[in-house]
């Protein structure tokens, strides 16, 4: 009976083991890119189409702990004040200054682009993974995990899987794959030019790419700050007509 | 009295005399920090009826947004708006001297205002000038959004506003829950559209007596006294209860379309021939409103609903008597009468994976529309979908107007509008439209049905 329950346990504990390693490394990972109390940072998204033509948006991105972001369009004109605000998964808020008004963003709409380029308002609101995912080691190198992530029943996820690369130098994913419902590879994300600022590794770079459309996002972090005291009341609707 | 209305206009005259000469106001370490912005629109509109005519009423319209924050507790804001219109006014070879009349255009301080955060108390904030007002969380199609007068200008593109002067308080109780004050000291009424455009399908004209013949006609409005007791004084507060934001609101001033009061039928000859007098004024108005907006099932729904209040109002009409010409006949005959009538909007929308979103609104009682027995239904629904990362967008919009739910095969209208819109560049739009509209008798479609038009629009931002 023993040997039996020594089989048992040498069979199922590694895969027990290696299911939780994989959950273990992606809560790693979400702390390493929240690891600071707050940053405020300016960025550069630049879209670029299959022909190589080009186009420029510049945002300034407040963010208070894991959950709450809030985004200032600050050019080009036409949607220069556009605001953004995230208070968690599930509320998130646009204010458009030409409607004088704020508009909660329903669910079906968090999956779509976010006003044009290759980010989702998911992928731009969420800082959070493993709410929505359990992650299982795929592969390990000396340099990285292959996390395979999967959604948890009932999270409003629009994908089936999402192949995230781990740097073990200092937890950062260096590279997320989405695949789609119907299993296809549907975008890339890297995370490029990681650097240490203020003491936090932060990648100054980070490229969206659509493999259908050969339609990229690139966005550039220009003035990267942490924790300078970012209030609670700063994440409001208050603020978010205001925030400039 | 005089003190409060000469510190509303503070901000107003300060904005202005930034747009002005904001060297001189600010200094030149502030001018700096003006942000400057605006857009150009350009609108082209085409009749098609038995053969095709440029339309009068639409305008080329350039704005310019000034915006400061000389402080972190204060935000400076004022928009000019020009309006340009191709009409042609010159009627003499002395008017082609202007340009004025082949362009004729208006110039306004469209918004002006000043935003004072955290005044007194730190959950106060305070907006004084010329604004917008925007209530409401339907799309458009807002029956609570009474502090504004609309803006018919462009009657098609229905739903717009005229910012008006106001002291707009709010106050935040916690994050998620306010409490708004707002007095507008003065009423301001709708903007029409210039040109024919046959706005409103229920224009008074009294039956006139056998024989006579209406050859002249005139028009006189009397607004309400700019007196204390005229001020307009309106309440909202909102929240946020199980995920849904509402909000709960009260109006009290005017309806800002005039309505017949009194009309005046003057014999000018012998021959029959009458003139017609209408005497317009604008009646008192209360209005309750609530209004909600939240998520089912992955889909956005919203409602919004306002409980008018009306005045009474009786209509005088003054004949002339064949008998006795001395003593006219005078009849007495109520136009709107003061039983409370409700006006809503019920809507939602969703994304399909495909990217493909739909938008669908009920709507009971249009803008121009007043009285309990004078609403009519209108059901809109509107598909778009957007191609090359938003580029290029493909949209189309139907509209039902039902007079009479149960005879509607004989009481019902129709609108339908397709458009495509493209953005070539940053900054810029260019979109490709029409307007088809009809309906059977009685019906607010079969009044602008004449106007069925193909239009080309142009937008640039700076």
């Amino acid at each position: 009976m023993k040997k039996l329950m020594r089989i048992g346990v040498a069979l199922f504990l590694p895969i027990i083991l290696w299911g939780g390693t994989g959950d273990v490394i992606l809560k790693k990972a979400e702390d390493a890119m929240n690891a600071s109390k707050d940053r405020t940072a300016t960025m550069k998204l630049t879209l670029i189409d299959k022909d190589g033509d080009s186009k420029v948006r510049e945002i300034k991105m407040w963010q208070l702990g894991k959950e709450k972001r809030l985004i200032k369009f600050l050019s080009p004109a036409d949607v220069k004040g556009v605001g953004f605000l995230v208070l968690s998964d599930n509320e998130m808020y646009l204010y458009m200054p030409a409607f004088k008004k704020i508009r909660r963003i329903a669910s079906h709409v968090k999956n779509e682009s976010f006003m044009g380029t290759d980010f989702s308002y998911n992928d731009i609101g969420k800082c959070q993974y493993t709410k929505d995912f359990t992650a299982e080691i795929k592969e390990e190198t000396e340099e990285e995990y292959a996390l395979e992530l999967t959604p948890r029943p009932k999270s409003d996820v629009d994908y089936a899987k999402l192949i995230m690369c781990v740097d073990k130098a200092h937890y950062l994913p260096s590279k997320v794959e989405y695949y789609n419902k119907k299993g296809t590879r549907e975008k890339i994300m890297k995370n490029e030019n990681i650097e240490k600022i203020d003491g936090y590794w932060i990648p100054r770079e980070v490229t969206m790419k659509h493999l259908k459309t050969e339609h990229k996002t690139v966005m550039e972090l220009v003035n990267v700050v942490h924790d300078t005291g970012l209030e609670e009341s700063m994440f409001s609707k208050r603020m978010l007509k205001r925030a400039k | 009295m005089v003190r409060i209305l000469v510190s509303l206009n503070v901000p107003i005259l300060l904005v202005l005399s930034i747009l002005i000469n904001p060297k001189i106001c600010m200094g030149e370490g502030i001018l700096n920090q003006v942000d400057i912005s605006g857009n150009l629109k350009l609108d082209k509109r085409f009749l098609v009826t038995d053969s095709v005519w440029i339309a009068d009423y639409p305008y080329h319209e350039f704005n310019l947004k000034l915006k400061s924050n000389p402080s972190r507790n204060l935000s400076l804001y004022s928009s000019l708006k020009l309006r340009l219109w191709d009409q042609n006014l010159a009627s003499s070879s002395a008017d082609l001297t202007r340009i004025s009349s082949s362009y004729p255009y208006e110039l306004s301080l469209w918004e002006a205002y000043a935003d004072l955060y955290s005044f007194i108390s730190d959950k106060l904030d305070l907006r004084i000038g010329k604004q917008r007002i925007a209530w409401g969380t339907a799309d458009k199609l807002n029956p609570t959004d009474n502090l504004n007068p609309d803006d018919f200008s462009d009657p098609l593109n229905f739903g717009e506003k005229v910012p008006t002067e106001a002291v707009n308080a709010t106050y935040y109780i916690t994050d998620e829950y306010n409490l708004g004050a707002i007095w507008l000291p003065s009423f301001k009424a709708i903007l029409l559209p210039r040109g024919k455009f046959p706005l409103f399908s229920d224009a008074t004209t009294p039956p006139l007596p056998q024989g006579t013949n209406l050859t002249e006609s005139a028009d006189h409005i009397t607004f309400p006294d700019r007196k204390v007791e005229n001020f307009i004084y309106a309440a909202k507060f909102s929240g946020t209860i199980m995920g849904a934001n509402f909000s709960l609101s009260y109006f009290e001033g005017y309806d800002d379309i005039p309505i017949a009061n009194r009309l005046v039928v003057t014999p000018i000859d012998t021959l029959g021939n009458v003139r017609l007098d209408t005497y317009l004024g604008f009646p008192k108005l209360h209005t309750v409103g609530i209004d909600c907006a939240g998520e089912l099932y992955s889909i956005g729904f919203w409602g919004e609903a306002a409980v008018f209040l009306p005045e009474e109002v009786k209509m005088e009409i003054v004949m002339p008597n064949p008998v006795d010409p001395l003593n006219p006949i005078i009849q007495d005959t109520t136009i709107l009468s003061d039983e409370l009538y409700v006006k809503f909007t019920l809507g939602g929308d969703y994304t399909f994976k495909n990217g493909i979103y739909i938008n669908a609104q009920w709507m009971h009682g249009f803008f121009n529309e007043r009285g309990k027995d004078n609403l009519k239904d209108y059901c809109l629904a509107r598909v778009e979908k957007k191609f090359k990362n938003d580029e290029l967008k493909l949209a189309l919009t139907g509209v039902l107007e039902i007079k009479d739910i149960e005879a509607i095969k004989e009481n019902y209208g129709t609108a339908i509008i397709p458009e495509v819109s493209y953005a070539p560049a940053d900054n810029v739009k260019l979109s490709l439209g029409a307007f088809f509209l009809d309906g059977k008798p009685g019906t607010l479609f079969d009044t602008w049905k004449e106007q069925d038009q193909i239009y080309l629009k142009t937008e640039v931002c700076f």
